[in-house]
């Protein structure tokens, strides 16, 4: 038998590969979407791009989530189940952080018309305000899901597993506001493309692919 | 005093969800596949009590069960 480790494993090894997929997405996002542009348009600028690297986080929260119980994980043994899970719980702050941004750098933004009225409250906002309330929602449903795993065998005991099914909902909400408020460009349209056919041939396969045979994975 | 308490697993309710090694790491591990295996040594310490607690009503399919151990005696039984 396995045995248990008597203290918890490192906590920087995920956080750093965290920090490093999303300075490498940052970086290609910036060469793919064009040079920054500085002066009144700068909190729009911020705004944008902290708005992108939250969903490219939360893709990659959601897609480790759905890998975490894929019957084909057993095939990949590397990295481990712990460490996958620390990694999906830093991607779940970082997400968060990058949301934070995101939402202050808009509120803060005169000619976005948004403001904390409509950053906070769904349909608030003059700019689009039904694309902005998705996102809004997804923020608030995002924030259940999170805190209830958080506090697991605490606040809702196990029911924090029927909470956290809502994560799919998280993602296609903040998938229509990205595509409805955020995609002012063709390649970003390619991202949202992209990035939702990968979550959705994860959760299709998770659904209806079967177990490998013990004997295929090198089970003992 | 505290009782000091054991933490077991039932290894066929266990579909692998990983909360219990989240909750108490230092007792509670995972296997290649993500199944859960627990170091069934009585915990003493209130902290660790209270953890093993914790990761038992955090598990969705109840596998996971929290005992009241025996007090270790200093001399082993035969």
């Amino acid at each position: 038998m396995t045995s248990a480790r008597t203290s918890r494993p490192a906590a920087a090894a995920p956080a750093v590969v965290a920090a490093l997929v999303m300075l490498v997405a940052g970086y290609a996002t910036t060469l793919a979407f064009g040079p920054l542009r500085v002066g009144r348009m700068l909190p729009w600028v911020l705004g944008r791009g902290l708005g992108i690297a939250a969903y490219l986080a939360l893709v990659g929260l959601t897609a480790l989530g759905l890998w975490l119980r894929h019957p084909w994980r057993v095939r990949w043994r590397h990295p481990t189940p712990q460490v996958q899970l620390r990694v999906h719980a830093t991607l779940a702050g970082l997400t968060m952080a990058l949301l934070a941004g995101h939402i202050v750098a808009l509120v803060l933004d005169s000619y976005a018309g948004v403001g904390w009225y409509g950053a906070l409250v769904p349909s608030g906002s003059h700019f689009r305000p039904f694309a902005v309330g998705l996102g809004t929602v997804s923020l608030y449903v995002g924030l259940l899901v999170g805190i209830t795993a958080a506090s697991a065998g605490r606040l809702l005991r196990r029911a924090w597993l029927p909470v956290h099914r809502l994560a799919s909902v998280v993602f296609a909400l903040a998938w229509l506001h990205g595509v409805l408020a955020g995609s002012d460009t063709p390649r970003l349209m390619l991202m949202y493309v992209g990035t939702v056919g990968l979550v959705v041939v994860l959760a299709a396969s998770r659904r209806f692919a079967a177990v490998p045979a013990p004997e295929a994975v090198g089970a003992r | 005093m505290n009782e000091p308490v054991a933490l077991s697993v039932d290894m066929v309710r266990c579909t692998g969800h990983g909360i219990c090694a989240w909750v108490f790491p230092q007792r509670v591990d995972l296997d290649e596949w993500g199944f859960a295996h627990v170091d069934p040594t009585p915990v003493a310490s209130a902290s660790d009590a209270r953890r093993a607690r914790r990761a038992e009503r955090a598990c969705p399919r109840r596998a996971l069960t929290v005992t009241t151990a025996p007090a270790v005696s200093g001399r082993p039984t035969v």
